[in-house]
């Protein structure tokens, strides 16, 4: 059932995505083609290849913008009329488990998320094939020659979480407009703005509660370092300054564990409500 | 035999509001049941219980043997009283997201009926009329071979000629060790295909009879006795 359910998802990505992916190839096109017309512009006729070749990338960016932004708010709104909307009354008729259906909307929501990053290196490549792509290649194999000759132990699990980190709060984001459009529906009359009104509630809870969290911890260390036992805080100091790495993965790791724990809870939060208090239109 | 529909002091409430109150109802295959009742009666509330779109407040419904689930999900064809299906995918691509997720769904009767009606597969539901697409709803529904049919106002919105088609769709297309419930208003239309009916009032079984006892006990038609049972 999780293939066939992925199937249809992807039927509903790929209409809507295909076109932006052709958009975004085609503008990189046209402006590669643009550099190769550069040797028939003379001094006084240059600014005119320099004003096209600038508005073929900023035609590229934006749709490069645009696609990302697309993909998520597509991904939202899949995920509200799919289950919410009159469809939900076929959605939730099939023979197909609660799991199932959050598992292939989250799965396929990071695979468009995964190809939307594709057509967009796919787009870096068109735009800058030639020489300027072959510098490009040649500057990050040595950058990555560099990180590995400096015998940083860490580099690999850094980038390793800096992707988990990555993936991780975008699942937690996505579960998090699912959260907020499953309370809305709860609610018999303006079901979207009840589920923006729970967004912007969050947003301040966990603003408020992140300020909190800060200012006792610097109360904290500011209690530590009052306190007699400075050669403690000289030995995790010295730890931090001979291994700065070990900063970037507490840093990183501490939020991702959040992030973790909140999307766990926000998941069956979503489960239980799609399970128990389903109430559709 | 073996009860395909039992439901045991099934309660729903909506806040104060109850949809449903203590209500006990069980049905057999091989039977087209109508389940009628003035608005507000619960007969909605009763079909989402049934198709697992809502859950009771109090008490239990079984399908089968089994509460609401992917299990009976599997065995009842359910037709709810609005459009349903995606208005961008085209009739073929209803019919394939079907065939995919009901075992029991019949592709060349679909096809068949669908071609019937001069509906091309490669239309999109948008492009069709509200009747069309309430047909297309009704062919995919009655096109599976289910154990339990469950209607919601299937000849509400389509003209009286279109309410002949839909009823003869139901009873041509029916697996006949199945049973159908049908939720409507318009009972003198339906009346003639109906074995049973069930009158529901304020969230409560008022009557379930066989339409023959009703004429032998009351000697009235359905349509008479609703209308003598719900008169304001």
């Amino acid at each position: 059932m999780v293939k066939k359910l992925l199937k249809h998802e992807l039927k509903y990505y790929i209409r809507i995505f295909i076109p932006i992916f052709a958009a975004l190839v085609l503008f990189s096109g046209i402006g590669r083609i643009v550099q190769l017309f550069e040797p028939l512009f003379n001094d006084k006729t240059i600014p005119v290849y320099y004003i096209l070749l600038i508005g073929t990338i900023l035609i590229v960016v934006i749709t490069m913008i645009t696609a990302l932004i697309l993909q998520f708010i597509f991904s939202i709104v899949r995920f509200y009329k799919h289950l919410f909307s009159g469809e939900g009354y076929l959605s939730f008729t099939i023979p197909v488990s609660v799991d199932q259906h959050l598992f292939v909307k989250l799965f396929s929501s990071i695979l468009i998320g995964f190809f939307t990053l594709l057509a967009i290196i796919a787009s870096i490549c068109i735009l800058t094939s030639g020489d300027l792509l072959v510098e490009l290649i040649k500057a990050a194999r040595y950058l990555i020659k560099d990180i590995i000759k400096e015998g940083s132990e860490l580099v690999f699990v850094i980038i390793g979480i800096y992707a988990l980190y990555f993936l991780v709060s975008y699942l937690y984001s996505t579960l998090l407009c699912y959260l907020c459009i499953a309370l809305g529906q709860l609610f018999n009359k303006a079901r979207i703005a009840m589920a923006v009104v729970f967004y912007f509630a969050h947003y301040i809870i966990m603003q408020v509660g992140g300020m909190a969290l800060s200012i006792l911890i610097s109360f904290g260390m500011i209690g530590l370092s009052a306190s007699s036992d400075i050669s403690n805080m000289e030995r995790y100091a010295g730890v931090f300054e001979s291994n700065p790495d070990l900063v970037t993965v507490i840093a990183f790791l501490v939020p991702l564990l959040i992030y973790i724990a909140l999307s766990v809870v926000y998941y069956f939060a979503v489960r239980y409500i799609l399970k128990n208090r389903l109430n559709l239109e | 035999m073996n009860e395909l529909l039992y439901c045991e002091n099934l309660s729903k409430k909506y806040g104060k509001k109850q949809a449903l109150n203590d209500l006990n109802l069980t049905l057999y295959p091989g039977s087209i049941i109508g389940l009628l009742g003035p608005n507000g009666s619960g007969k909605t509330t009763l079909i989402k219980l049934i198709n697992g779109l809502l859950t009771p407040t109090k008490g239990s419904i079984l399908i089968n043997g089994n509460p609401p689930g992917v299990d009976t999900k599997k065995i009842v064809a359910y037709l709810p009283d609005s459009i349903y299906l995606n208005r961008w995918m085209r009739v073929e691509q209803i019919v394939d997201y079907f065939k995919d997720f009901y075992e029991d769904f019949r592709v060349e009767l679909a096809y068949e009926m669908l071609g019937k009606l001069d509906i091309s597969p490669k239309s999109k539901l948008s492009s069709l009329s509200k009747g069309n697409k309430e047909k297309v709803c009704l062919i995919l529904v009655m096109s599976r071979n289910a154990s339990l049919y469950v209607l919601d106002e299937p000849i509400a919105g389509v003209d009286p000629a279109a309410r002949d088609y839909v009823i003869s769709t139901i009873i041509n297309n029916y697996n006949p060790e199945a049973s159908v419930l049908i939720s409507t208003h318009l009972i003198t239309d339906i009346e003639q295909v109906l074995d049973e009916v069930i009158f529901l009032n304020r969230g409560n079984v008022v009557l379930h009879k066989s339409v023959d006892d009703i004429r032998e006990e009351y000697g009235k038609s359905v349509d008479e006795l609703f209308r003598e049972v719900f008169k304001w």
